[in-house]
């Protein structure tokens, strides 16, 4: 799905400095992109803004062609079915089973019956089956029927991924998925990722870690709800992410700088 | 950066300075002067010496003689509790009819919470994560606000006063007490199960419902499976206070033991009213001991 963001500010606050400021970007069905900044530079909120958690307070938002403010709650829905958001910590649904939880990924276009059966028995039949793919794809079939508050946080990620493959979405919006995971988990998910990604969805993969962000196609840097630098992987040089991270002495807010993780995998 | 860590710690939201999350009162109320104190102190005991002059309260009555010798006609009766087989009997299946009463009640209340709790929570209205301006969100959340307003008026009432309403509606007897003990308790249970909605992590529901999944769906799948245990060990608790309340909605002609415990005194027979609190104690203390083992094996 493509997306296009026009002129696009928002502020949480009236009176703050915003936390997107004329932002515009427009991105291709199938393309990988990368977006790195530090903490508070409008990372997340350029994702709430793309779900319509947000809306902005100028600027359009449109994703598959659509112009997100003119939706009603209906159409919404439908939308928002085919976008597939990971967070740092999975949001998976505690006191669950494991399996349950992935089905959920492909109850969107199901209706309310459907749903309530899930909540009660557990998933079945061709569902069922799907969602053991799903958790197989991310090699943890074998914890399918463990509660979801028992599994480790790398154990966790994998499984709101294979939500994610249930799910089947044309734009993935992954807000730092693998900042708080094992190596090797961090590994399949962003091999599920990008093969999603493959298979013709949007990706959007937020990261402070520059070896994965190399990984996409395109890289956005965002400092102060700007986009500072937009560009194909190797125009991404040294002087850019220093700029980006740099703590400004000038106006505004100072931005929490991180350290970055160079070579950390 | 740790790529191993594994904190399940959330991020707290950003708080200005002196806010401690809550809502801040008027600060000229803290007592934190000597002389702040004394005020505090000397409003406080106006408070108590016109409440009692309000309640009627005179020791001298309570300690007169009449009062002395009609407690005493009492007490006297009251250490020898009526303990005949054929009223054993009668108390027992007064006693029955008290817990019958409370069971039902509790189906009603729940029957009558269940889906107004799903209304007053407000994590599952409409208005909730619409990513609407702000009045046409205030305007989603109307059916919250007619919820929460019907939880309210079925609480305030007290069971008491149902009872009379449904006694004149389908006459004396335990029908009338549960109709009664069902309406209360379904405020109430939809009140704190409203407020055991609410208090989910928001993250997985957030989750869930951006999948597209319905707002019965998000409270199935996402909402209702983390605060399953509480709103289970409420209910038990609500069961509990219903067998209280069936006691006392017998006094009016509800049914049950408390019908009983009115007759005995209008009767002057105190040792059958000492036998019927005896069985009232031993229901209360075992309705109290149950409800807690399941809320201890839900833990």
């Amino acid at each position: 799905m493509q997306i296009v963001l026009d002129d696009v500010t928002k502020r949480y606050r009236a009176g703050q400095e915003p936390a997107v400021a004329a932002f515009s970007l427009a991105a291709t069905a199938g393309e990988r992109l990368s977006v790195i900044g530090p903490s508070g530079a409008g990372k997340t909120t350029l994702f709430r803004l793309l779900t319509r958690s947000l809306v902005p307070d100028s600027g359009s938002v449109a994703v598959g062609g659509v112009d997100l403010a003119g939706l009603g709650q209906r159409e919404l829905r439908r939308l928002r079915r085919r976008l597939g958001v990971i967070h740092q910590r999975g949001d998976l649904v505690p006191m669950s089973s494991a399996l349950t939880n992935v089905a959920v990924g492909a109850l969107g276009g199901m209706g309310t019956r459907t749903a309530l059966r899930l909540s009660l028995r557990g998933p079945s039949g061709d569902m069922a089956r799907r969602a053991y793919e799903a958790l197989d794809e991310v090699e943890i079939a074998s914890l399918a029927h463990a509660r979801v508050d028992e599994l480790s946080g790398g154990q966790r990620q994998r499984v709101a991924v294979a939500r994610l493959l249930m799910q089947r979405p044309a734009l993935i919006l992954a807000d730092e998925p693998t900042a708080s995971v094992d190596p090797r988990s961090a590994g399949i998910v962003l091999d599920a990722l990008e093969r999603l990604a493959t298979a013709g969805a949007t990706l959007l993969l937020a990261t402070h870690d520059l070896s994965i962000a190399r990984r996409q196609q395109r890289i956005l840097a965002l400092h102060h709800g700007r986009l500072a630098f937009s560009g194909e992987t190797a125009e991404l040089t040294a002087d850019v992410v220093e700029q980006v991270y740099a703590a400004d002495s000038g106006t505004g807010q100072a931005p929490e700088a991180r350290p970055l993780a160079w070579g950390c995998r | 950066m740790t790529t191993t860590a594994d904190s399940t710690t959330r991020t707290a939201p950003a708080l200005v300075p002196d806010d401690d999350g809550r809502p801040p009162g008027p600060r000229f109320l803290a007592p934190r002067s000597m002389g702040r104190r004394l005020v505090w102190a000397s409003l406080l005991a106006v408070l108590v010496v016109w409440s009692m002059r309000g309640a009627g309260v005179s020791p001298g009555t309570l300690a007169g003689g009449d009062a002395r010798t009609s407690m005493g006609e009492f007490l006297s009766e009251f250490i020898r509790p009526e303990l005949s087989l054929s009223y054993l009997g009668e108390v027992g299946s007064a006693a029955i009819e008290t817990l019958q009463i409370s069971i039902t009640g509790l189906v009603i209340g729940m029957v009558i919470g269940a889906p107004l709790c799903l209304f007053a929570a407000s994590n599952l209205s409409s208005g909730a994560a619409s990513g609407l301006p702000r009045w046409q969100r205030a305007l989603r959340f109307g059916p919250y606000w007619a919820a929460r307003g019907v939880l309210n008026l079925l609480r305030a009432i007290p069971e008491l006063v149902w009872a009379l309403i449904f006694i004149t509606a389908v006459g004396l007897g335990p029908f009338a007490g549960a109709l009664a003990i069902g309406i209360h308790a379904g405020g109430l249970l939809g009140k704190l199960w409203a407020e055991q909605l609410e208090g989910v992590d928001p993250a997985p529901v957030d989750a869930v419902r951006l999948l597209g999944v319905g707002r019965l769906g998000v409270a199935a799948l996402a909402v209702v499976p983390q605060a399953r245990r509480n709103l289970i060990s409420l209910g038990m608790y609500q069961w509990e206070c219903n067998v209280r309340a069936a006691t006392i909605v017998g006094f009016v002609g509800a049914g049950g033991i408390g019908q009983q415990v009115d007759l005995s005194i209008r009767l002057f027979r105190y040792s059958e009213t000492s036998t019927l609190i005896l069985a009232i104690l031993v229901m209360v203390f075992a309705a109290d001991g149950l409800s807690t083992l399941v809320r201890r094996a839900l833990r």
